[in-house]
């Protein structure tokens, strides 16, 4: 039987990403709150203004780069009186994240980036690689996530272990929450996504959580992935040596490939005959490639209820083709048998805390109002109206160890209320789409590129 | 001599090979998928070419005598397309002031001539003089203007490229108006190669990049470049790992660039280029409208603001070892 109460529930099972007490503005709009999507507009707007106030105050005394950001815009903590003053703060591009040094000023870098408290962390070698640095972070408790878009260039962010935990509470409570018809934590499930033991790409690291959510996980990748093998994966390649790695990474991945898809199929075989509740979570290509083997095969299956599955990281299957999100779910319907309100998007990037999440209704992007503020900005960064495109921005009132004010490269549509469902509060159409020339990223590009074999 | 031809840069590099090299096989495979829509927009274009006019001055007399660099030191003496010692390059470096005004003033007046004055188009690729005497030019044709003048002068200039990704803007105007290059970019998620110049002015070398005109830099929205001004994160993103130094254009650069833009895809840099004539022409009109150095003023405090600066502070709790 699927649970109760989702709250209860995961807060039993994820009592290790909660703080003894909860104390701050920011804990208390994450850890307080029965649902995250389903708040009256009013209690949500209380808890998303204290977090968000709360975390751009800590920023403002605690992060010397930041403080210099407001002051060049004229802005101080006692500017923000209401949400109505959000649009104030200011924002820093994602580009920023972007526009590192390498060696021993990567690691002083990260540093000055951070908001908290650097623990001790020491770097040996005098000139140490972007891998050297993350690995000496993490043997001090923080978490420098990473991703990378088609010029190679890599996007940083430092979580120490508070906004790490935080973030790993938010992303389990988001997504069990859209699928808690579905829910149940004697589940098993199959990560489409590299094993987050085994790298700090973030797609890999942000859903660790689903060891605790779920009975039993498999992997589709099971590789170690490093910043270095992340680049070359993406084709950049920086000398002869890189570019043999290249080549024996490609080489070996047709094996691994079709040893994942064989695990897919012989997984989704057993668990149907086990009668197994499951969940496939990570990029929908992946799943794809499973659902193509079936096909071939001629097999299909009746999870019904049973299944769920839910995507991230984007769409994108081929060098030039998109998956369409609806296809997708009529291949899983057909041919796994889940229905599409089991069939659900999760969006999330490398700079953020908050987890957009469709609704089973009617598959558009929920916000968890309760820390996390959207903005869709024009060009000059004035928000767009209800119903126009825009570029998505961010105020994350969790991210504590890095100013999470941030605007995308990813062009959304903002709804003042969905259409399909009766939550609270505005939502983005079910597709998210990369801003013209911004380079071409998405986790799920990551993955497709890791795997590719040609 | 084998050394100086490796140093002018004759022999391609092996970076910039893997970067050419490793473009050209999407552009063919795009091509070689829209075979007709290929040999429909070339026949087009045959009979719809673009007109870019004739350059807006007179390039100076040459008059026997005036001064010139005859150094054979490296960034001075000529390379392959960048012909410091060609009449009318040393007749237009001696009238834009080269051995009269200081350094940084000459190279400015280079600058500025080269900037304000050559067009931007995807033409096959000849030496500085043709560029000169046609007015238009990609910006590699124009880096070598720039740098053949500036070494006319006695200073020493430098190449710089790389592959890159572009601003949206840029994106609409000049990639998405051609399906084939769209298909090329988004396949590759980079244009394959861009460069500015360097040149060397009081112990620096100082960024140059001509490409734009006021005009498309207006149109596009984006700051009017000045010298020493780099591109690098205000319309391009660089390819890590694909920036190179050169001294001079390698042999054969041209070879599959002029194969492409004459006869293989001449409808669509054809519509490249009459997209970014548009473009020139709108932007001739904000700036009419605004005044150059106010639409600059605002638009550079936009830029300036958008990407932050960190400075890096010692961090008593980080230890290298
Ligand atoms: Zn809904």
């Amino acid at each position: 039987m699927p649970v109760e109460n989702v709250k209860e529930t995961l807060d039993e099972i994820l009592h290790d990403y909660i703080p003894s007490s909860i104390s701050t503005p920011s804990e208390k709009a994450l850890y307080e709150p029965d649902t995250f999507y389903g708040l009256p507009q009013k209690k949500a707007d209380e808890y998303r203004y204290g977090a968000i106030k709360y975390a751009f105050r800590h920023h403002y005394e605690n992060n010397r780069f930041y403080r210099e950001v407001c002051r060049e815009n004229g802005v101080t903590p006692d500017d923000i009186r209401s949400i109505d003053d959000f649009s104030r703060i200011p924002l820093i591009t994602h580009k920023f994240f972007k526009d590192y040094p390498s060696g021993r000023d990567f690691a002083v870098w990260l540093a000055n980036l951070m908001s908290t408290e650097v623990p001790k962390v020491v770097i040996k070698g005098k000139n140490p690689s972007f891998d050297d640095v993350i690995d000496a972070f993490a043997e001090a408790g923080v978490v420098v996530a990473f991703s990378s878009g088609t010029t190679g260039k890599f996007t940083f962010i430092p979580r120490d272990a508070w906004t790490y935990k935080m973030g790993q509470y938010a992303i389990g409570r988001s997504a069990i929450e859209m699928l808690k018809h579905w829910y149940e934590p004697d589940a098993s499930g199959f990560l489409l996504f590299p094993n987050p033991k085994k790298t700090n790409i973030y797609v890999g690291k942000v859903t660790n959580v689903m060891y605790d959510l779920v009975k039993d996980v498999q992997v589709a990748i099971d590789r170690e992935i490093t910043t270095q093998i992340l680049r070359i994966s993406m084709g950049v390649t920086f000398n002869f040596k890189e570019k043999m790695m290249s080549k024996m990474i490609k080489a070996a991945s047709k094996k691994m490939n079709e040893d994942m898809v064989k695990r897919m199929v012989n997984w989704i075989d057993e668990m149907y005959k086990k009668g197994e509740r499951i969940l496939f979570a990570g990029a929908p290509f992946i799943l794809n490639m499973a659902l193509d083997r079936l096909e071939e095969e001629g097999k299909s299956y009746d999870f019904g209820e049973r299944g769920a599955v839910l995507t991230g990281g984007g769409w994108k299957i081929h060098e030039d083709k998109r998956l369409p999100v609806e296809v997708f779910r009529e291949r899983v319907g057909k041919i796994l048998g889940i229905p599409p309100e089991n069939c659900l998007d999760l969006y999330a990037m490398v700079e953020s805390n908050g987890f957009l999440v469709h609704c089973p209704e009617g598959h558009y992007f929920h916000i968890p109002q309760n820390y996390f503020h959207v903005r869709v900005i024009d060009d000059d960064g004035e928000d767009v109206a209800y119903g126009e495109e825009g570029r998505f921005a961010f105020l994350d009132g969790i991210a504590m160890s890095y100013p999470g004010f941030i605007s995308t490269g990813d062009k959304v549509k903002i709804h003042e209320r969905c259409p399909a469902c009766g939550r609270e509060g505005p939502v983005l159409e079910p597709e998210v789409e990369r801003i013209k020339g911004e380079e071409i990223r998405g986790c799920a590009e990551e993955m497709r590129r890791i795997i590719m074999e040609e | 001599m084998f050394r100086e031809w490796r140093e002018k840069g004759y022999i391609m590099p092996a970076r910039m090979l893997r970067v050419t090299m490793g473009a050209l096989p999407s552009l063919i495979k795009v091509l070689l998928r829209h075979p007709v829509y290929v040999m429909k927009s070339n026949l087009a274009a045959r009979k719809n070419a673009v007109d870019l006019g004739r350059p807006s001055y007179e390039i100076p007399e040459y008059v026997e005598g005036m001064p010139y660099c005859k150094s054979n030191e490296r960034y001075l003496r000529p390379t392959h397309l960048c012909n410091p010692h060609a009449k009318e390059i040393i007749a237009l470096a001696n009238h834009l002031g080269a051995y009269k005004l200081p350094d940084w003033e000459f190279a400015e007046n280079v600058f500025n001539f080269v900037k304000k004055n050559i067009k931007l188009a995807f033409v096959g690729m000849d030496r500085e003089v043709d560029t000169l005497r046609r007015g238009t030019g990609t910006c590699v044709h124009q880096l070598s203007l720039f740098a053949a003048l500036c070494r006319a002068g006695g200073l020493k200039a430098r190449y710089k490229l790389y592959s890159l990704a572009l601003v949206e803007p840029l994106y609409e105007n000049m990639i998405e108006v051609s399906p084939i290059m769209k298909s090329w970019y988004d396949a590759l998620g980079s244009f394959m190669l861009h460069g500015t110049a360097e040149v060397y002015i009081d112990g620096e070398w100082v960024v140059a990049d001509p490409t734009f005109t006021p005009e498309y830099e207006a149109a596009m929205g984006l700051p009017l470049a000045k010298l020493g001004d780099d591109p690098m994160g205000i319309w391009n993103y660089p390819l890590e790992g694909t920036v190179m130094l050169l001294e001079g254009l390698p042999y054969g650069v041209g070879v599959a660039w002029n194969f492409l833009v004459n006869f293989l895809a001449k409808g669509e840099r054809i519509k490249i280029d009459r997209s970014m004539n548009e473009a020139r022409k709108k932007g001739r009109e904000i700036l009419d409208e605004m005044g150059e150095e106010e639409y600059d003023a605002s638009v550079r405090a936009k830029y300036e603001a958008k990407i932050p600066k960190i400075t890096l502070e010692k961090v008593p709790n980080l230890v290298f070892e």
